[in-house]
């Protein structure tokens, strides 16, 4: 019940794929031939389609969001003085790379989500008219309620009043449609570890076509080496270092299975909604987003503190979850859960009988107070 | 006894918290810890204890090896240093 954080179990497949890759020859460094395959450029493709954009390119890879996220906001041109919209949602991944550009004079403002972990699109509309920001930041689902945001309505808000916009996609990518050049995102980042079914050391950014970034890492592309600056051409010129071969073979497994096996997504909300009714049943505080929502869900058991139930869980039951601020911290006043709150978020492979020994290993807590 | 240490965390950066593998388990160790306020729960599927003393606690499950202390945040390293002589001097 951490499918969030990183999800498991993955396809067999994934397994397999990393196995075999690791025992093959390694590729060949951006030189192969027309008869070399490229794992990272069949990745991209995958990754085109689910995303829906037309430029696979246009899809840098690397070894998570993080990565994404820090050559997105350290890559792009912000002067001093110039503010970044981000919101109260946003996970730590975000929110460092922001409080150092804080120290570079950069002037960041937060919008506050609602109860449910949500922004809404209103509020967040007002305050990029009110400050003007040259980039928008928007954790497209909350890592801690699942609540996932409207990045359309607010793509377009952003770009309304000239601002670049950046999607944050850890959670929802695998799970929840996007449609990024419909949209017209400017720049994505996403990984492979969590609803994408991958294992982890994968993820990476989209560039939409005509954004130029500085990249944040340099170093060698296996080709141009002869210059002194990375390659201009996407998406080499954020690639620098060798790849992550043996977990992006993993991913491309991963991402093949779950195109020939379609989520039940009727099922899993039916799921959660159980898992949702039964915890508030028996008295526990829920945090209960209406949808569209990710299959993740924050709540309290009254008379613990989330580590407290969450150890018991976990020492006591085999329920693996995670507790407190899930590398969230601004959004915990936002719902009203200083202290943190228990996290459980399941996958396409939680079956209802192990939401059932959830409520039932929550029931004994509740009943033990 | 011997034992075995490594910090744990969470989410908070004032958080002291380390986990002991012990020979003994936590029924044991529980019954040892003369002067500490020991509770039990026996409802859950793997039974617990907690004990606390001057915002020392120790918690964990009664049958298993490894337990989990919390120290305080002002301070935990003479409170570490205390918890482990006297693990060291306890005879298994």
């Amino acid at each position: 019940m951490n499918n969030a954080a990183t999800s498991w179990p993955k396809p067999e497949e994934v397994g397999a794929a990393m196995a075999k890759a690791v025992r093959r020859l390694p590729g060949a460094a951006n030189r192969g031939g027309i008869e070399d395959v490229n794992v990272f450029d069949e990745v991209r493709k995958e990754l085109a389609v689910l995303m829906g954009v037309s430029c696979p390119e246009q899809i840098a890879l690397g070894c998570n969001s993080t990565w994404g996220l820090n050559e997105a906001l350290f890559g792009w041109p912000l002067r001093k003085e110039d503010t970044v919209l981000a919101t109260d949602a946003e996970h730590n991944a975000v929110l460092r790379p922001l409080y150092r550009l804080e120290q570079s004079g950069i002037r960041v403002v937060y919008v506050p989500a609602d109860g449910t972990g949500r922004i809404l699109p209103e509020l967040w509309k007002d305050m990029v008219q009110k400050y003007r920001p040259k980039l928008c930041v928007l954790n497209h689902a909350s890592n801690v309620t699942g609540a996932v945001n409207d990045a359309e309505a607010m793509c377009a808000s952003a770009h309304a009043c000239g601002a670049a916009f950046l999607l944050d996609m850890s959670q929802t990518l695998g799970c929840v449609p996007v449609r990024l050049e419909e949209w017209n995102v400017d720049m994505a980042a996403f990984t492979g570890h969590k609803y994408l079914l991958g294992p982890q050391g994968t993820g990476g950014l989209y560039v939409r076509p005509g954004i130029f970034l500085r990249p944040y890492m340099v170093g060698g592309t296996g080709i141009r080496s002869d210059l002194r600056e990375m390659p201009d051409e996407m998406p080499v010129h954020l690639e620098a270092g060798t790849g992550n071969e043996p977990s992006y073979h993993g991913l491309l497994a991963a991402l093949r299975w779950s195109r020939e096996n379609p989520a039940d997504k009727k099922a899993m909300i039916a799921r959660m909604r159980r898992l949702a009714d039964g915890l508030s049943g028996m008295g526990c505080r829920v945090i209960r987003p209406e949808e569209p929502c990710m299959p993740v869900l924050s709540f309290i058991i009254p008379g613990y503190t989330p580590e407290e139930a969450g150890d018991i869980l976990t020492g006591s039951y085999d329920i693996i979850c995670r507790t407190g601020l899930h590398c969230a911290p601004r959004l915990m006043k936002d719902i009203g859960m200083p202290q943190g709150t228990i996290r459980l978020s399941m996958s396409r492979f939680t079956s209802e009988k192990e939401i059932e020994k959830v409520l039932l290993a929550v029931t004994d807590l509740v009943e033990s107070v | 006894m011997k034992f075995r240490c490594k910090k744990t965390e969470n989410c908070f950066a004032g958080a002291r918290t380390y986990e002991y593998e012990l020979p003994v388990t936590g029924q044991e160790l529980a019954g040892r810890l003369a002067g500490w306020e020991v509770k039990e729960n026996h409802r859950f599927r793997r039974p617990v204890f907690s004990a606390r003393k001057d915002g020392v606690e120790i918690k964990g499950i009664l049958a298993a090896q490894v337990v989990k202390v919390n120290y305080t945040e002002e301070n935990w390293e003479r409170e570490k240093k205390g918890l482990e002589r006297w693990l060291e001097e306890t005879e298994v």
